[in-house]
């Protein structure tokens, strides 16, 4: 039966060929959207976690409001305000870091967290001064939940040590100040005498804006420049699944009035725009499984209608409905296995070139496209191709498995 | 046992093609339909051999009312003890030979075994050499003998042949005839042949005559 179908495939090389050639095409279509779209996403998204953490528990910023300024100024009396109290009351901060210290240590899917300070300050050197965006950090807690470590230029994170006023400042930065390696320059939290920090480290994020504000120093020497030891403005955590930030978030909400965000939450645009991705994604898988269906459905029509007089001998000898049927899908099903194959591989090896093409631009540590080649794009390729086979091959094969013998035998003598 | 035919009614639409048909066919007779054209042969024939129903009336074959067999019955009833020879030869143009002649062993399964049986038949038919040759690479009259042997392969009890000889010239119409004498003889085959050659007609050991849809003799 098998062989059967198989001769009646090579005897249509052409028809056969071509269609065999559509669900390859349409499989490897699939294969190199879905490669590229979910490596631009994978990208994406290891972008953002450098940036953001898996979650990220920050102080809830506080602002004036004018009925708390009212109740506590005049508590028995009518105010009509010129110009209403409003502006915020005080930065961000959390309200009891080890309070969530205890927590984070308790929770078994964190893998490590990084309790930070973030301030404003001004950096100068001899003339030049700039407003910095300073982060301090404890860096053996940092580099574990993020890859900033691979940003370095020069130097590294662990380089900044707490009590010895080291800092790290981005390329542009550095280069602003008239820095380099070594000097030291003068940090002010703006109310306070300056205090000077040595530069151990130059760091290339990659980010324009970013790579002309951003320093990096120890949690302690940031505290004590901004005259508030034991200040923290966030928690960054890391956790061993990503996916789990945003129930985890959501249950740590509840715990205090501190911000908690999820990474999917802190960036909703970026979410929906994979969510349209996949979308995109999602239609051409349908549009080539119509298409390659199409094509299995209108060969294996044309064929069944050539091979009437066949299919009446082979039920006069007695092949039953189901020998039929099986015979026709059985060519459907080859086309489409073959095909899926055929386009498995196309995709592949096109990916790989895709992937291999030098960029002048750089994205994310090379010059490369990011391509994913998760197994899961390919079975999913291949299954789509055998099914949409299956399926446009049944009505015609089954249509063909009603002919009754004696139709035909008439119809030809 | 054997084959029989009682009261058989066939229309199409208002048109009475067969009316009140009745006989019987022991096993191993030779047994020709005649008759003019038109006159319903081809008709009973497809009735006789599970390939059509009657309007009205029954057939059995060995005993089993063809009417009430189910699609799988039916099957395996041709597959195992139904040969058919028909005017046109109609093999499968992309197997050889030797496949088309195993063609129904195929299906049950017990291909290997008959392949000794194909080469004898190809042999007795004159066709051994063309073997592996596809039906296209033939002559009109080697593919009938293909088709003959093809009908033969699983030994039926019953072949029924319409016109068997319609498309071959003289002496390979005279070869098939020859063979199928051959087969009744030595098998003991029931063999229901039509025909509207009187010659070929009286080959057979019983003449059943049809004329406007009834048995005349
Ligand atoms: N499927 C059908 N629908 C309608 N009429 C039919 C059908 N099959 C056969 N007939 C009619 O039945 C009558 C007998 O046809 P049949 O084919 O049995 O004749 P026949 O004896 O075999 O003739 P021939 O010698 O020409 O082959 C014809 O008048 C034909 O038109
Ligand atoms: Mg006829």
């Amino acid at each position: 039966m098998f062989k059967l179908a198989l001769k009646q495939m090579l005897a249509k090389k052409k028809q056969t060929f071509l269609i065999f050639l559509g669900i390859g095409f349409g499989t490897m279509i699939y294969i190199i959207v879905a490669g590229l779209q979910l490596g631009m996403r994978a990208y994406m998204v290891e972008q953002l976690l450098n940036n953001t953490a898996h979650i990220l528990i920050s102080g809830e910023e506080k602002y004036i409001e004018k009925d708390f300024v009212e109740n506590h100024l005049y508590p028995d009396e009518m105010v009509s305000w010129v110009v209403p109290p409003s502006g915020k009351r005080e930065e961000g901060k959390l309200g009891n870091p080890q309070g969530w210290f205890e927590v984070l240590d308790n929770t078994p899917q964190v893998l490590s967290y990084s309790p930070r300070l973030n301030v404003q300050a001004i950096a100068s050197n001899t003339q030049y001064s700039a407003g910095i965006s300073l982060l301090g950090i404890i860096p053996q807690k940092q580099i574990k939940i993020s890859s900033l470590e691979d940003y370095m230029q020069e130097g590294s994170i662990l380089d900044v040590t707490g009590g010895t006023n080291t800092i790290i400042l981005s390329h542009k930065l550095l280069k602003k100040l008239g820095a380099k390696m070594g000097s030291t320059i003068n940090l002010s939290n703006g109310v306070d005498a300056p205090l000077p920090f040595k530069v151990v480290g130059i760091i290339k994020l990659g980010n324009n804006q970013l790579d002309e504000t951003f320093a990096l120093s120890h949690l302690k020497d940031v505290q004590k420049l901004n005259k508030t030891p034991g200040r923290i403005t966030e928690i960054a955590v890391a956790l061993y699944n990503m996916d789990l930030a945003t129930p985890l978030a959501k249950r740590w909400k509840l715990l205090s009035r501190d911000q908690v965000q999820g990474w999917q939450e802190a960036n909703q645009n970026l979410m929906e725009m994979i969510k349209i991705q996949d979308l995109f994604r999602y239609i051409i898988t349908v549009t080539v499984l119509l298409v390659s269906g199409f094509g299995i459905y209108n060969v294996l029509s044309i064929m069944i209608n050539q091979k009437q007089k066949e299919i009446a001998i082979l039920r006069s000898v007695g092949f039953s409905k189901e020998k039929i049927l099986q015979l026709f899908l059985s060519q459907g099903l080859l086309l489409g296995i073959a095909g899926g194959i055929l386009g498995n591989v196309l995709g592949l090896i096109l990916c790989k070139i895709i992937g291999s093409i030098e960029f002048s631009f750089e994205i994310g540590k090379s010059n490369n496209l990011w391509v994913s080649y998760d197994y899961l794009i390919y079975v999913t390729g291949f299954c789509a191709a055998v099914c949409s086979s299956l399926i446009a091959g049944v009505i015609p094969s089954y249509s063909a498995s009603k002919l009754t013998p004696l139709e035909i035998i008439r119809e030809h003598s | 046992m054997g084959l029989v035919v009682d009261h058989i009614h066939k229309d199409f639409g208002k048109q009475k093609v067969l009316k009140d048909i009745n006989f019987k066919i022991e096993n191993g007779e030779y047994v020709s339909i005649s008759g003019r054209s038109g006159s319903g042969k081809s008709t009973l024939l497809y009735i006789l051999s599970t390939l059509d129903i009657p309007t009205a009336g029954d057939v059995f074959l060995d005993e089993c009312n063809t009417k009430k067999m189910n699609d799988h019955e039916i099957d395996v009833f041709r597959a195992k003890h139904i040969g058919f020879i028909f005017q046109f030869h109609y093999l499968i143009p992309e197997l050889t030979t030797l496949e088309n002649v195993l063609l129904p062993a195929t299906n049950l399964k017990v291909e290997s075994s008959k392949v000794e049986r194909a080469k004898e038949l190809l042999n007795e038919l004159e066709i051994l050499d063309q073997i592996h040759k596809y039906p296209s690479q033939m002559s009109g009259g080697q593919q009938q003998r293909v088709a003959i042997a093809r009908a033969l392969i699983m030994e039926p009890k019953y072949i029924f042949a319409d016109e068997p000889t319609g498309n071959l010239d003289t002496y390979n119409a005279a070869k098939v005839m020859d063979m199928l004498d051959k087969i009744n003889r030595e098998s003991k085959t029931t063999i229901v042949l039509v025909t509207h050659d009187p010659d070929f007609a009286a080959r057979a050991k019983r003449e059943i005559l049809l004329s406007d849809g009834r048995v005349v003799n």
